[in-house]
């Protein structure tokens, strides 16, 4: 399903990186990259998890199911999760087929959004 | 070169080279001349210079005026001579980035010792400059007190010696490195020479071993804060003057440089502390839990 809002995501979703953005993973975060802004967003450990599974292989209902079941976590409070993430990085215009197209400001902002069924990752 | 000053019949200096930046400089009081020639001493060359910044002296209705050339295009104009020379190093700041767009240009002041360097990024007015310059005289070597040159593909940082520009807020931490110079020169800006702080100061060609992001606070606790990787190339990232222009390319130099720097905040009150804390922490004698955890 595509959405033409991030407000219109829900579970049925298929999310996406858009092409452009540059993903570079460091020790358990993740910053992305935006080319056709130029601005840098900063996903915390659980977000750079999701992040990686955003490959368009499936609805974020699949993918919620995946989570919660490796983390044994409450299945609602994922799929809410997940989706919430999902529509922060869309309105960012950081995934395909959804999201505001921004004026390339320069400006480099910092989005870290926050999810509440991962634990946090053991220290290396 | 273009030369207002040439032709007004005053003698351009030596030739000064900042990184790809090749330039003579010259004024219209000698005393000024002098201490342009001195504060630049750094960069000189044998070459000859591809651009002339001139700073000449206008008198009009009792009052003198500053203006600023590069070649002869008009930089700025200025009430006293202080802003002038300051205005004269922005511009030398300004054309040198120009001149090396191959380099990441990191709004920061470095020190370094043994080829590794303490990067200082950091907005204006957050201590960089006097920072940089208490390193230089505990004994590390000067790299720059503005801007940063970072080859993105090797990391290597090329030295770019500028005079160190201190504002009226440090003059009464280093009282030591007034310039011998024509007060009205000093009166809103200090432009020291690198081997006025130390002899032999300026440093050779070095690459990353540790950032600092520096916040003066008068009211702060000087002390570390470590930053994991991610959090100091967003750091990096917004002290980086190019980035765009360099694209994803210059974030993954930022990512590569945060996986091999310890990086830290550094909220500072006091210069002797901030120096002392950074020193250790290149000397391998401060281990700041989180910074080398986390990696």
């Amino acid at each position: 399903m595509s959405a033409a809002v991030p407000e219109a995501i829900n579970a049925s979703f298929v999310a996406k990186a858009r092409p452009g953005v540059t993903t570079v993973d460091l020790a358990g975060e993740t910053v992305l990259y935006d080319e056709s802004s130029g601005k840098l967003h900063h996903l915390n450990p659980q977000g750079s998890v999701l992040w990686r599974w955003f490959d368009g292989s499936g609805p974020l209902a699949d993918l919620a199911a995946d989570v919660s079941a490796a983390y044994q976590a409450d299945p609602a409070v994922v799929e809410a999760d997940v989706v919430a993430l999902a529509r922060r990085l869309a309105t960012e215009g950081l995934l395909e087929g959804v999201g505001a197209v921004h004026a390339a400001t320069g400006e480099e902002t910092e989005a870290d959004p926050e999810t509440a069924f991962l634990p946090e990752p053991p220290s290396p | 070169m273009g030369h207002a000053v040439v032709s007004a019949g005053i003698t351009p200096s030596a030739c000064f080279r900042a990184l790809g930046l090749t330039f003579a400089v010259s004024a219209s009081d000698v005393s000024l001349g002098r201490y342009l020639e001195r504060i630049l001493r750094p960069f000189t060359v044998e070459e000859e210079p591809a651009h002339l910044l001139s700073l000449l002296e206008r008198r009009e209705d009792g009052h003198s005026h500053f203006l600023l050339y590069f070649d002869d295009q008009h930089v700025a104009t200025t009430s006293n001579p202080s802003d002038g020379v300051r205005e004269l190093v922005r511009a030398v700041n300004r054309e040198m980035m120009a001149a090396t767009p191959e380099c990441l240009h990191l709004h920061a002041s470095a020190a370094e010792r043994d080829g590794a360097a303490a990067i200082f990024p950091a907005t204006m007015e957050s201590g960089k400059s006097t920072l940089v310059t208490g390193l230089v005289q505990r004994g590390l070597g000067y790299v720059t007190d503005e801007v940063v040159a970072v080859d993105p593909g090797t990391l290597a940082i090329r030295p770019y010696p500028k005079p160190v520009s201190l504002d009226a807020g440090s003059w009464s931490v280093v009282p030591e490195l007034r310039p011998e110079a024509d007060e009205s020169y000093l009166t809103t800006q200090w432009q020291v020479e690198p081997d006025a702080i130390r002899g032999g100061a300026v440093a050779a060609e070095c690459r990353p071993g540790f950032i600092f992001f520096p916040g003066y606070d008068p009211a702060a606790v000087t002390e570390l804060a470590p930053l994991t990787p991610a959090e100091a190339v967003m750091a990096l990232a917004e002290n980086t003057l190019n980035l765009r222009m360099h694209g994803p390319r210059a974030v993954e130099a930022l990512a590569r440089m945060a996986q091999t720097c310890p990086a830290y905040r550094l909220p500072l009150s006091d210069l002797d502390d901030a120096c002392r804390l950074v020193l250790s922490v290149m000397a391998g004698e401060l281990l700041v839990e989180g910074a080398g955890q986390r990696r």
